[in-house]
């Protein structure tokens, strides 16, 4: 039970830290897609190194698609950077072979709008907000980067000697958050279905909808998993008053649920 | 007003009775979510300083939370908002956008009702 938590997190942490580095990517017919880079290209060829240094050249007829790897920015220090002035702006047309912003604002104005100012303006803003909160990065290398350092800091642990007392209060702290969380989650449902009727059968599409969605797969499954939760969130943002016991409890319990568990692994 | 459900009560100047519960409610709110983020932190990276000082402001906020003296609660309120805005400052957590705005909500909330208190307004 002592290392179960820490293997869990581990792996967690190793798949989002073994995440493969990207890279230049090629699909050649015939030959399949390969991960390398792309050393030069002309008008009719591709010369690309793959990932054991050997270089092939390859018509352009041959290859079905391409991808070079996105140049970043060195990610800047200080939060104060962002004053500085030095970003480019979502707004202007990126430079020649540069890789569009991936999450940029697409334009459905047409290029004489009035409104065009205005939604470069936005699509500006929006980017330096982002920029501001991943540090430049994009939202998989922020996650990547925390993942490092979380697994960093889990490194140093020391193992304690086995101690019944303790795990029985684990056990015990485990059986009540556990409890709680079920009792606390009816009272969620019981609310929801005061305030309105379909609101309590918003409460039962999350259960419903954890066994369609992997049913449906893809994007309308998690279409159909994301609807609910995101209409409970509403509920409780707009019901508040109603919901707040419920939900505060909730998490309570959960707190308890895991202090339980962590009692539990300090014994073993 | 347009009939969007909580709108009006956001809009709305609470009493004095209004605020402290609503108040709590919230501590209470921010003292669970940072309850259960510390013990997590806990399980995965041990008894860490950043788990220790979730858990402390948890403990922290739970407490204030019983305590129905206005200024208390508004140097809670303000005190956990400046908190959160460091936390955004410089982890850049985008979480915290949202409890930012939970927290200049609130007291932008409790400076309108003390000023309600001191008649410096006419409040309908």
């Amino acid at each position: 039970m002592r290392t179960l938590p820490r293997t869990a997190a581990a792996l967690f942490l190793f798949l989002l830290a073994a995440a493969p580095a990207r890279a230049d990517w090629i699909d050649v017919k015939g030959e399949g897609a390969m991960n390398g880079d792309i050393v030069e290209e002309t008008a009719d060829t591709v010369k690309f190194k793959d990932g054991e240094g050997r270089v092939h050249e390859y018509r352009r007829d041959q290859i079905n698609f391409m991808e070079k790897e996105k140049k970043k920015p060195k990610a800047s220090a200080s939060p104060m950077s962002l004053f500085s002035g030095k970003k480019e702006t979502a707004g202007a047309a990126p430079a020649a072979g540069a890789a569009a912003d991936k999450f940029a604002i697409r334009s459905f104005l047409p290029e004489d709008s009035p409104l065009k100012p205005a939604e470069e303006a936005l699509a500006a803003g929006g980017k330096t907000f982002r920029d501001y909160l991943y540090y430049d990065a994009d939202f998989v290398e922020y996650l990547q980067r925390s993942a490092r350092s979380l697994e960093k800091i889990s490194k140093d642990k020391t193992f304690k000697p086995s101690n019944l007392g303790l795990a029985l209060a684990g056990l015990v702290l485990l059986l009540a958050g556990m409890v709680f969380l079920v009792i606390y989650g009816f009272k969620l449902m019981m609310s929801m279905f005061e305030a309105g009727f379909l609101w309590g059968v918003v409460f039962l599409c999350n259960a419903g909808s954890a066994y369609l969605s992997r049913m449906l797969g893809g994007p309308f499954g998690l279409f159909f998993s994301v609807v609910p939760q995101a209409l409970s969130f509403a509920f409780v943002i707009l019901h508040w008053p109603v919901a707040r016991r419920a939900v505060t409890m909730q998490l309570y319990s959960l707190a308890v649920f895991f202090a339980g568990w962590n009692l539990l692994a300090m014994s073993m | 007003m347009i009939a969007i459900p909580g709108l009006g009560w956001l809009f709305r100047i609470f009493t004095r009775d209004e605020l402290m519960e609503e108040s709590f409610w919230i501590l209470r709110l921010v003292s669970s979510m940072a309850a259960a983020g510390g013990v997590v932190q806990v399980l995965v990276a041990g008894f860490t300083p950043p788990a220790l000082a979730y858990l402390g402001l948890a403990a922290i906020l739970l407490g204030v939370s019983f305590i129905r003296l206005y200024w208390v609660r508004f140097g809670a309120m303000a005190g956990w908002t400046a908190v959160v805005a460091f936390d955004l400052a410089t982890r850049r957590n985008p979480f915290g956008c949202f409890f930012l705005a939970i927290g200049l909500y609130f007291i932008y909330k409790m400076l309108k009702y003390s000023q309600m208190y001191e008649g410096r307004t006419v409040m309908k």
